[in-house]
């Protein structure tokens, strides 16, 4: 019978071999998703420079008693195509796990200013149509990420809509983000539950199908 | 600090962590023990005084490659008065007959049989050996001219009671045979580490040599067993035997063309492993057999796990997926939109490290097998055989490894 060896130290060094690797790994991904967050922030940062100047270029035609409406329809408009690719950015980085696993605080204040910057946005849009004689069809959509089975229906809905009617504004608000201002907005519509709908200033709460949408939006149209 | 940043890890994503850090782990080991023992592989031992071997070649239905084989042994480069050949034509209803009539050579002694399978042929055959050494060789397999010369060297020691060749797919001519041809390629590299490491627990029919008195010792070959041939290496390592392995000595061999029995011969292989560890679950977690007990034997079980959950993990995802995807198209109708790529770096998953990881772990262990086997990369002619082995091989793999476990719990006929 031959003496079998055990390589026990080769076994141990090993095994530290391979968590030396596995911490390499968490370390990457942490940097990966530090850089994916400030990929975001970097995007939001320059939102709120557009935001700046345009919103400077607005009070500065008001002082000057020019049309006003020339400033808000170049704000709206200027700054759309910004937003909607950030708000695709945001809906990915939040499906995707890395957002349940690194910098979650981090994300929770990028995602606060990019709510603060949808609900500015969303104030013009409503002074434009109040001032400017335009008409803009702009959904305000109330979720949450826990506990909502209907949202991600309801975002489904939403999704089918911004495709077919690329014109209709749908800002996306979060409202487990503890957000005073989205406590307010939220007060004033008297909205309780998610998901919730504000279509042209009117409180619509649950579960709402594509055609149902199309039907408040444009009630004549039927 | 990286790990106040690690927020949520789900019940799948630590199954699949603990996966991949024993993946991680066995291909460090395998590195490292190749790292310290490369300078052995090659080496050849020189031989004192060439000692008598016989080789049994068991036969059925084997029409095909049966002359070929005798013609490569008799041709071997070893003294012709110290090579002796038993044929035993195991109850074949082909031309094998015919063939092993006409063998007129003083050196080949021909057994005709009823057929009762390998094991029980080979072991016919054993009772008639006076040679110090014995060797199995599977009619569909070509010793090269040099194999017996390279590998009887290494019998250097009284304990050591089998070596095992290095086996090539001869001709690979389907894509199937041609991922065999680097699935061989890396059982060469990784059956020299086995060896240094002291678990080889295969000797493989076509060219494992064993030292006579050892074999009879120990009553030869099982024939209750679907694989007599590990069935035999773990009962070496319950008698306390050592297993060498010459990378030197070549064996070519047939293999099978089609998908359909390439995954027979694999259930029968992988089904017969699942049933002599258990056999022999005595030698299991047990340090007196070394390496083999208490870690390639209770590894090889995670590794089955492994497999299945890397051929499930997928599917499942793949399932998820098209169960949401039919969601929508409940919600909304189909909608068509176009797919447009730009590279965006919240696209990466810090989990394509792992998967960066592996592949270059693939790489480096096929570069690795190449240089053991003596072969060139040749890109050109071999590129289907790398991207199929990459690519395809794991599916593969797992499927005949889910198929063997499910079909040795329900205990499924598997004809072969």
């Amino acid at each position: 019978m031959v003496k079998r060896k055990i390589d026990a130290q080769l076994y141990i060094i090993v095994f530290f071999i391979t968590i030396s690797i596995f911490v390499a790994g968490l370390f990457l991904g942490s940097v990966l998703s530090k850089n994916k967050l400030s990929s975001l922030s970097e995007d939001l940062e320059s939102l709120e420079r557009m935001r700046n100047t345009q919103e400077t270029n607005s009070l500065l035609l008001d002082s000057l008693d020019e049309k006003i409406c020339l400033g808000l329809e170049s704000y709206i408009n200027d700054m759309l195509p910004e937003i909607e690719n950030l708000a695709e950015r945001v809906a990915y980085y939040e499906r995707s796990a890395d957002s349940k696993r690194f910098g979650i605080k981090e994300y929770e204040d990028i995602k606060k200013d990019y709510n603060l910057l949808l609900i500015r946005y969303w104030i013009i849009t409503n002074k434009l149509e109040k001032n400017c004689d335009e008409n803009i069809v702009d959904i305000i959509y109330f979720y949450s990420n826990k506990k909502c089975d209907d949202c991600k229906d309801q975002g489904i809905y939403l999704d089918s809509i911004k495709k077919q009617y690329p014109e209709i504004m749908i800002f996306a608000l979060d409202k487990d983000l503890n957000l005073s201002t989205i406590e307010i907005l939220a007060k004033s519509f008297n909205i309780t539950e998610v998901p919730s709908l504000i279509i042209n200033g009117k409180n619509y709460s649950g579960l709402k199908n594509k055609e149902k949408i199309i039907e408040l939006i444009a009630p004549e149209s039927k | 600090m990286v790990f106040s940043s690690i927020g949520y890890f789900g019940i799948f994503d630590i199954v699949q962590l603990f996966c991949y850090f024993i993946m991680v782990y066995c291909s460090i080991l395998w590195f490292v023990v190749f790292i310290k023992n490369h300078y052995k592989f090659f080496v050849d031992k020189p031989i004192k005084n060439y000692p008598s071997v016989t080789f049994l070649i068991p036969a059925y239905n084997e029409k095909k490659f049966l002359s070929k084989c005798l013609n490569s042994v008799l041709n071997l480069d070893y003294p012709k008065n110290k090579l002796k050949i038993i044929c035993i034509n195991d109850g074949s209803t082909d031309e094998t007959s015919e063939i092993c009539k006409n063998i007129k050579n003083r050196r080949v002694l021909v057994i005709n049989k009823k057929n009762t399978g390998k094991a029980d042929s080979l072991n016919i055959a054993l009772k008639l050996v006076d040679s110090e050494f014995v060797v199995s060789m599977d009619a569909d397999s070509f010793p090269r001219k040099n194999y017996l010369k390279k590998i009887i060297g290494h019998f250097d020691d009284k304990d050591i009671a089998a070596i095992s060749p290095a086996m090539k797919i001869n001709k690979p001519q389907t894509i199937m045979q041609q991922i065999q041809w680097v699935e061989y390629i890396f059982s060469i590299y990784l059956r020299k580490l086995f060896a240094i490491f002291d678990c080889q627990y295969v000797l493989p029919g076509p060219g494992s040599i064993y030292r006579t008195d050892k074999l009879k010792e120990i009553g030869g070959w099982d024939k209750n067993s679907l694989v007599e041939d590990t069935e035999l290496a773990f009962r070496m390592y319950e008698k306390g035997y050592k297993i060498e392995n010459c990378i030197n000595a070549y064996v070519d061999t047939e293999a099978p063309e089609k998908f359909k029995e390439l995954f027979q011969q694999r259930v029968r292989w992988y089904r017969g492993y699942l049933q002599t560890t258990f056999q022999y679950k005595h030698l299991l977690g047990n340090s007196k057999y070394g390496n083999l007990g208490l870690f390639i034997l209770p590894i090889n079980f995670v590794w089955i796990f492994i497999l299945g959950f890397l051929f499930f993990m997928p599917l499942y995802m793949l399932l998820k997926d098209f169960s949401e995807y039919l969601h929508i198209l409940s919600l909304v109708g189909f909608e068509w939109s176009p797919l447009i790529f730009n590279f965006d770096i919240l696209y990466v998953s810090s989990y394509n490290y792992f998967f960066v990881l592996f592949f270059l772990m693939g790489i480096t262990t096929i570069l690795l097998s190449l240089y053991t086997s003596g072969e060139k990369i040749d890109f050109k002619t071999k590129k289907i055989f790398y991207f199929g082995y990459l690519f395809i091989y794991p599916f593969l793999y797992s499927t005949f490894w889910i198929a063997a476990v499910v079909y040795e719990i329900f205990k499924i006929d598997n004809k072969w």
